[in-house]
């Protein structure tokens, strides 16, 4: 088994679609010819890469919030993985989500919830197999592409994470309703992302592009004015 | 406390220096400790970091940092603190930068640098006098190795080392430290616990150490979603929690004198606390540890008993 870098994947699983095209993550670089893309998605995401690679779309998420109510995805991406290679069956995959969730001390109730998602998500795919496909040595070098003007790094540049649009990792939005809002300011205080400004007149405006949806502006709004929305575009 | 510029959370200066896009858990405590005290601090700031959480906050070639940052090894932050405050000292004295351009030298670590690895260093320097700041942004465990239990973690919460068993039913058996009281021994000229939830607090705070030269030590709550086990949306909400039941008393010390700066009017009990974290989880289930949520009350009760009398 290989661990560490995998360098040409045969599997790759990814949680959100708004992973691929992301520069800094790069889920299809490696990928040859007949090998297996999942993309946690309800719709098709047009894949750039012209390789021959098998693309299988599922919404594992809308799975997790009905068995378990979170976004949570270990559960699931570990049952499709399970199943899309055919190597592991259902037993030994009910027994090892019990038995990680156990070590992390949930409640028993938690952990049958997520068997129960674990398990539709095993039935929710079929097991593809990679008979076929080419040999690739182990370790082959790391191609590291000139990207524009971040091909080289700039130590003086101040504030440039902002170039990473962390908006990614959401699942909830919040959204804010302007007629509860109060322009207080708490949202704006509390953001532990620097994702809320205050216009002129003092209301609240989020940078989606960065917000990574913790939601801890809903909770401390004194109006309830922000509510939590399914994210559901991803471009 | 006296002449404030800070009255209200309007106060709060609208200028970011921390953008977003850092790769810090959503919700994290520390990170919404760090924009604030910096929005406390000013312009003008130099961070010197220990290995960390917050590293990863200023990954190469991204910082979401507008000011300088400079990382050293998790036992020699306030060492790194003393070669830039000593450069700037000189280069000011050479009159090869003008005094305009002075920095504020600021350490900034998590409990474990702070508490464990990082005392001896923090210790020698607070004791040379060094001109600096230290903010230790205490999620109560090594957060970024994966929540392996540190001297600062409290008693009865569990930990990647410090699961419950039927030996040690209660997790982690052993005190936290008091770092404040380990700071405060050495007379600096000004130590203060804040939390996230007390915005104003926290700005009157920093706003008074300003006027100190010398070693100004700030100890945050920052509440860790990730191990704590805590919704993320309510990171502000259990900061607010342990402040309210007593757990994280806020206070000041000038000087070595210590004066509270918030005093919970009632007390919620600890229990309010300590249900809504997984850490604890043990303490409730499958059968309640009415033994152990009553002697870390009683440990709180005892600490307000010398307070308020």
């Amino acid at each position: 088994m290989e661990r560490g870098h995998i360098f040409n994947p045969n599997y790759v699983l990814v949680t959100s679609p708004s992973l691929l095209f992301d520069p800094t993550v790069k889920p299809l670089d490696g990928m040859v010819e007949g090998s297996v893309l999942f993309v946690n998605s309800s719709k098709d995401v047009p894949i750039v890469d012209s390789k021959k690679i098998r693309v299988i779309y599922r919404d594992v998420t809308d799975l997790a919030l009905k068995h378990v109510g979170k976004d949570i995805l270990s559960a699931t991406m570990g049952a499709v993985a399970c199943k899309l290679s055919g190597l592991i069956g259902l037993q030994s995959l009910v027994d090892s989500v019990s038995e990680e969730l156990e070590e992390l001390g949930l409640e028993p109730e938690l952990i049958e919830k997520n068997i129960q998602l674990a398990k539709e998500c095993y039935s929710s795919v079929e097991s593809i197999s990679l008979c076929g496909l080419e040999y690739r040595p182990l370790h082959n070098v790391v191609e590291v592409r000139y990207m524009g003007e971040r091909g080289i790094p700039d130590l003086l540049s101040m504030g440039n994470t902002a170039l990473r649009k962390t908006g990614s990792w959401r699942v909830l939005k919040p959204l804010i309703d302007r007629n509860l809002c109060t322009a207080c300011g708490i949202c704006y205080i509390y953001c532990p992302e620097s994702c809320i400004s205050l216009d002129e007149q003092g209301y609240p405006l989020i940078n989606y592009d960065s917000c990574k949806g913790c939601l801890v502006c809903a909770v401390e709004c004194p109006m309830k004015a922000i509510k939590a929305e399914r994210e559901s575009v991803w471009s | 406390m006296s002449i404030t510029k800070y009255k209200t959370l309007k106060d709060v200066p609208r200028e970011e220096f921390l953008v977003s896009g850092t790769s810090l858990c959503a919700g994290c405590g520390a990170l919404l400790v760090i924009r604030l005290f910096h929005k406390a601090l000013g312009d003008n700031v130099v961070w010197v970091n220990a290995a960390g959480c917050v590293t990863l906050m200023a990954t190469f070639p991204y910082t979401p940092l507008k000011s300088s940052w400079f990382y050293t090894a998790m036992g020699s932050a306030p060492a790194g603190a003393q070669g830039i405050r000593d450069a700037l000292d000189i280069l000011i004295k050479k009159g090869k930068i003008d005094p305009t351009e002075n920095l504020k030298v600021v350490v900034v670590t998590g409990d474990g640098a702070a508490s464990d690895i990082g005392l001896q260093s923090t210790s020698g320097a607070i004791h040379r006098n060094l001109d600096f700041f230290y903010l230790c942004v205490d999620n109560e465990a090594y957060g970024n190795t994966g929540f392996q239990a540190s001297s600062s973690s409290p008693i009865g919460s569990g930990t990647t080392t410090t699961r419950p068993t039927h030996l040690y039913p209660m997790g982690n058996f052993l005190p936290k430290k008091d770092l404040f009281e380990i700071w405060r021994s050495h007379r600096p000229p000004y130590v203060a616990t804040i939390s996230p939830s007390h915005v104003v607090d926290m700005f009157r705070k920093v706003e008074k150490s300003l006027n100190f030269k010398g070693p100004k030590l700030f100890l945050a709550l920052s509440p860790c979603p990730t191990g704590w086990g805590a919704e993320v949306s309510e990171s502000v909400k259990l900061a607010r929690l342990a402040v309210e039941t007593g757990i994280w008393p806020l206070k000041e010390a000038v000087y070595g004198e210590v004066t509270h700066t918030y005093i919970p009017p009632k007390r919620r009990p600890v229990e309010d606390y300590l249900k809504v974290q997984r850490r604890f989880a043990h303490l409730f289930k499958p059968v309640k540890n009415e033994g152990a949520i009553a002697e870390i009350q009683k440990q709180v009760d005892e600490y307000w008993s010398k307070v308020v009398h």
